[in-house]
């Protein structure tokens, strides 16, 4: 044919296409004019217009890939894998071949999952060897677990796990014709096990139905956990990537971050766990995605809103039976929100955490109402920041201490490489877990804090050998873990028993390092900090001798380091510290401090003092020193409190009200030229109440009250910004027991009555979250006392015996678990008196005894 | 997700563009390889995901062999061409071979009821199909290199146009124009 009649067919039969009927007739009529083989070619072609509809409409490889792939399979039946014989082959994944094995040693059947050529088998392997303990310690009867891994004599990596036997999540629901309420309840099993598994530091990354089987006894297994991983060479180079692997082979459950090649968090699997859930529910997917390029559905996932998930069920009718109208009720309003709350774009968006998208399945199923709402952002940002902002800041202390020491140990540097991300993530799930945990209340907070920081601190240690920068940086880890867990006088999660263990495992490893290398300075004023922060947990749960001598210890150590490098203010400011903790461990009054204690104490803390003033005069723009003078002074006051409590001489109540108002001087300094500063703000708050001490034993009620006030108001405020402080609660407690104090003294019994009935509350709460904790006994039986003096004076005989016998039954309690304890054998005694004098005025009259105003 | 290789194409193509002889040559086994092992993985991809994740190779290909960065429309639309090509020998080889073992080397044209469902059935249609559309080409060189583009490497209109350099009108009427041509051609064939 010739060009130009071949160009003039083409010309025509296009335009003919783009019109129809009557119209197409008359215009090849015009176009072809008396060109007969012209106007043939054109409707012998047109003629095929019906046939050629749908051809070439899918592309080419989608018919012939099948032939691509290599006909040979990596492994034979019946050859052997160390101690593994190949079965069978089970299918193929898209890291490559999945077989049937027989482990011959144990006797059981296993999957082996044959990774193949190409997918960058260094890597693999290398990933595989950092992560292989953290993946085999996973031990979750809805995880399939890793048994191990290994190479072939072919050099093609391979995993070898538990053999699950069982359908895909969406088969087995749509066989089973699964109703809505039983696919929640199985899919919140699997949100049970992805929670563990991020409580061990492991993100799945490729949830997706594939990966979820159900075993015919109806329990659901997950798959391939942490193996995405292994095989995702980005995952050591942060940020380079466009898009990874997986998010061009699965793009289907893929988050919006995962595509974008962004780092993966917790929320990754909140994501991809969502879309499987979206999917049993309603049939669809959640985006209307009709492009088959990968970007294009990057694009889509990143860029599209997802359809209400009741809409989606109208929309994919077609391939269900069940009624779509009853389906439709059922998922509108909380399964719509949750759903959707679950496969948010942003990951800070969604559920903090697979445990608390599980929760609101459950509060779904119980009828209550979800947290979900449709569109929460502002609400759950300002609630995050209010309500954890100590668990943030937990986090925050943590990793910074962990990943700044860690990288600076440029020995442990390859360590450091691949450990990065496992802190990353920890810090993901700290933040995202903390809100889940602290809403149900201090105790899961602290015991997820705990278990992860240690849990990684724990598995570096294991690794740290000999090296003495990573033994410095693993140690200053724990110390600051033991802050966080329960270092007295700072916000904390109040578990001290864990601190004291942290603390413990920082000075093992301070003093083993201080025995190999002497010459150590870093390592000696580190232990000499240990030594402290072991002393003064001890102090706190009442080991007073133990204590004691901790406090002696760090004071020695650091006393040392000044001899020897007087120049070193570092030093210093530590050994005036220790004086301060040894003249608090001496003076403790539940100890049954002696004259000569208080006296000591004293002097220690003259000592401190003297140190601070000396640095302030070095250096007098450090705010800390004047801080920590401005402490200085608050223990003296106290200290001579509790010397005239001791000795009854009103002079030394004079003394303490003096120290008190050369700390308030300070404390209003440095709370006026950083108002922001919390820490200020607290101290305040104690020295409000010192000073309030000072004037009650001066007989001076009217100021004191006015003190304690300020006291209370900023305790609350603390309180109600960070309702899991334990230390402000603690402290809100002490305070609203000298308030009522201060109201006695001034003769309003019924105010003084509300307050300390408030006092006890929060003391018993206090106790049953911590019974170690002393202090908080001991308060709780002073709140007791408190309201059984007032209710005595008020007339209430009944309610004052109650109130004494309880502090006996504490007190006797006490006394049987610390039968040295003098002191406590004295308040016991006291106590006994007390019960009796009581019975005694009941004898009298009788008729009180009816009465009866509880302070429980 | 960028190999050792990766980095060669990138700058095979740049290097073309830059006006450097020999260009193609070297990126023709790269790309081929890469292409071959994307469209084995296409079948291990797991049912489920089938109908959304048949995405075009040779997209992803471009993706994963390319570092897009201070790439030029050029750049992209030479290795499209490229790859579309090397795609459709891959497909036809194999399903030459598969063709050759299944039936003993005897090659079935395909028969008229049969046309609607080429892709379905293609194994026997694709060899076919390939030499129809070398036939195609001799007359009509543009038409089948926009079935190339389509067909064998999965670009879309937009695409093919910008390849081509002509409108997307254009491509659209080339598309429908070959596919008349060829269904007509594959039918008298095997009558």
């Amino acid at each position: 044919m010739q060009p130009e009649r071949a160009a003039r067919v083409a010309e025509i039969v296009g335009r003919s296409l783009e019109v129809g009927g009557g119209e197409r007739t008359q215009l090849i009529a015009k176009l072809c004019g008396e060109e007969t083989e012209l106007r043939v070619e054109v409707e012998s072609l047109l003629n095929y217009q019906k046939k050629a509809r749908d051809f070439m409409e899918a592309p080419a490889y989608e018919c012939v890939a099948p032939l691509v792939v290599d006909a040979a399979p990596g492994l034979r039946t019946g050859q052997i894998l160390g101690d593994y014989k190949i079965l069978s082959l089970l299918g193929e994944g898209g890291m490559g071949e999945v077989y049937l094995g027989e482990d011959t040693a144990r006797g059981r059947n296993v999957a082996i999952k044959l990774i193949k050529r190409g997918l960058g088998t260094a890597n693999i392997v290398r990933h595989f060897r950092n992560e292989e303990r953290i993946l085999a310690g996973l031990n979750h009867p809805n995880i399939a677990r890793l048994y191990g891994g290994a190479i072939t004599a072919d050099g093609l990596p391979y995993f070898v796990m538990e053999y699950v036997e069982g359908l895909r999540i969406d088969d087995y629901c749509r066989d089973q014709k699964m109703p809505l309420r039983e696919r929640l309840e199985l899919f919140r099993k699997v949100c049970a096990a992805v929670t563990y598994a991020h409580r061990h530091l492991i993100i799945h990354r490729d949830l997706k139905p594939a990966n979820i089987r159900v075993t015919p006894e109806g329990e659901p297994k997950l798959l391939d956990f942490g193996i995405a991983k292994l095989l995702d060479p980005e995952t050591s180079t942060v940020g380079e990537a466009t898009m990874t692997l997986q998010a061009v082979m699965t793009p289907n459950y893929a988050s919006p971050e995962q595509v974008r090649g962004a780092a993966m968090t917790t929320a990754s699997d909140v994501y991809s766990l969502g879309v499987v859930l979206y999917e049993l529910l309603t049939g669809a997917r959640p985006y209307r995605i009709t492009s088959r390029r990968p970007d294009e559905i990057a694009r889509l996932i990143i860029e599209q809103e997802p359809m209400r998930p009741s809409a989606a069920v109208a929309r994919s009718a077609s391939d269900h039976q069940t009624s779509t109208i009853s389906q439709q009720r059922s998922l509108r309003g909380d399964l719509d929100n949750i759903l959707l709350e679950a496969i948010r774009k942003e990951p800070e968006r969604r559920y903090p955490s697979v445990a608390q998208f599980s929760e609101d399945i459950q509060r779904h199923l119980e009828g209550l109402p979800v947290t979900a709402r449709k569109d929460t952002f502002a609400y759950r940002a300002s609630r995050f920041v209010s309500r954890n902002r100590l668990a943030v800041a937990a986090a925050a202390i943590i990793l910074v201490t962990l990943l700044s020491g860690i990288v600076m140990t440029v020995r442990e540097k390859r360590k450091a490489d691949r450990r990065f991300n496992d802190v990353r993530q920890m810090a993901n799930s700290f933040m995202s877990e903390a809100d889940d945990a602290i809403q149900k209340g201090p105790t899961q907070a602290r015991a997820m804090i705990v278990r992860q920081a240690l849990s990684y601190l724990d598995s570096l240690a294991e690794e740290a050998g000999n090296d003495v920068g990573l033994q410095l940086e693993l140690a200053a880890g724990y110390l600051k873990v033991g802050d966080v867990q329960g270092k007295p006088y700072r916000p904390n999660l109040g578990d001290t028993a864990a601190a004291l263990a942290s603390y413990r495992k920082a000075q093992e490893i301070l003093q083993s390092l201080t025995a190999a290398s002497p010459d150590n300075l870093e390592a000696r004023q580190s232990l000499s900090l240990a030594w402290q922060s072991v002393g003064r947990v001890q102090e706190r749960v009442g080991d007073w001798a133990a204590a004691l001598k901790s406090q002696r210890k760090a004071v020695a150590l650091s006393d040392a380091l000044v001899s020897a490098h007087p120049e070193k203010s570092s030093y210093r400011s530590l050994l005036a510290d220790n004086y301060l903790h040894l003249g608090e461990a001496l003076y403790q009054p539940k100890r049954g401090a002696t004259n000569a204690d208080y006296r000591e104490a004293i002097a220690s803390f003259r000592k401190a003092l003297a140190i601070h003033t000396a640095l302030i005069a070095l250096e007098p723009a450090h705010a800390a020193y004047r801080y920590a003078a401005g402490v200085d002074y608050e223990y003296l006051g106290i200290a001579f409190n509790l010397l005239g409590d001791l000795t009854g001489d009103p002079e030394n109540y004079r003394i303490a009200l003096e120290n008190h108002g050369a700390e308030l001087k300070i404390n209003e300094a440095l709370a006026a030229s950083d108002p922001a500063n919390g820490t200020y703000r607290r101290i305040l708050a104690d020295v409000y109440a010192e000073l309030g001490n000072s004037q009650l034993k001066l007989k001076r009620p009217a100021e004191a009250l006015e003190n304690f006030r300020h006291t209370v108001a900023i305790f609350e405020s603390i309180m109600v910004s960070d309702p899991s402080n334990v230390e402000a609660r603690r402290d809100l407690a002490n305070a609203c027991l000298v308030t009522g104090q201060a109201l006695v003294q001034l003769g309003d019994l019924s105010a003084a009555l509300k307050v300390e009935l408030k006092t006890v509350a929060l003391n018993q709460e206090l106790s049953l979250a911590e019974p170690a904790n002393t202090e908080v006994r001991g308060n709780l039986i002073s709140g007791l006392e408190a309201v059984a003096e007032i209710l005595g004076r008020t007339g209430d005989v009944g309610g004052a015996l109650h109130n004494y016998q309880e502090a006996r039954s504490i007190l006797s309690a006490w006394s049987r678990a610390e039968p040295d304890n003098a002191s406590i054998h004295r308040l016991l005694a006291l106590e006994e008196t007390n019960v009796s004098r009581i019975h005694k005025q009941m004898a009298v009259s009788p008729k009180s005894v009816t009465k009866e105003p509880r302070a429980d | 997700m960028k190999n050792e290789t990766d980095l060669d194409a990138t700058k095979i193509l740049q290097d073309w563009s830059a006006g450097e002889e020999g260009a193609p040559e070297q990126l023709m086994p790269l790309v081929y390889e890469e292409l071959r092992r994307l469209a084995r993985n296409y079948l291990q991809r797991e049912r489920a995901d089938h109908t959304l994740q048949a995405t075009a190779l040779v997209h992803e290909a471009y993706l994963r062999m390319v570092d897009d960065k201070g790439m030029t429309w050029k750049d992209r639309a030479h290795f499209y061409g490229i790859a579309a090509r090397l795609m459709r020998r891959i497909l036809v080889d194999h399903a030459r071979a598969h063709n050759a073992a299944k039936r003993g080397g005897l090659e079935q044209k395909l028969s008229l009821d049969e046309a609607r469902d080429l892709p379905l059935d293609g194994v026997v249609g694709l060899v076919a199909l390939d030499e129809a559309l070398e036939s195609l080409a001799q007359t009509y060189p543009r038409n089948s290199e926009v079935v190339e583009l389509k067909f064998f490497g999965g670009l879309d209109t937009r695409e093919i146009s910008e390849a081509l350099q002509v409108s997307e009108k254009t491509v659209r009427r080339d598309w429908n124009f070959a596919k008349l041509w060829l269904c007509r051609e594959l039918t008298a064939n095997a009558a």
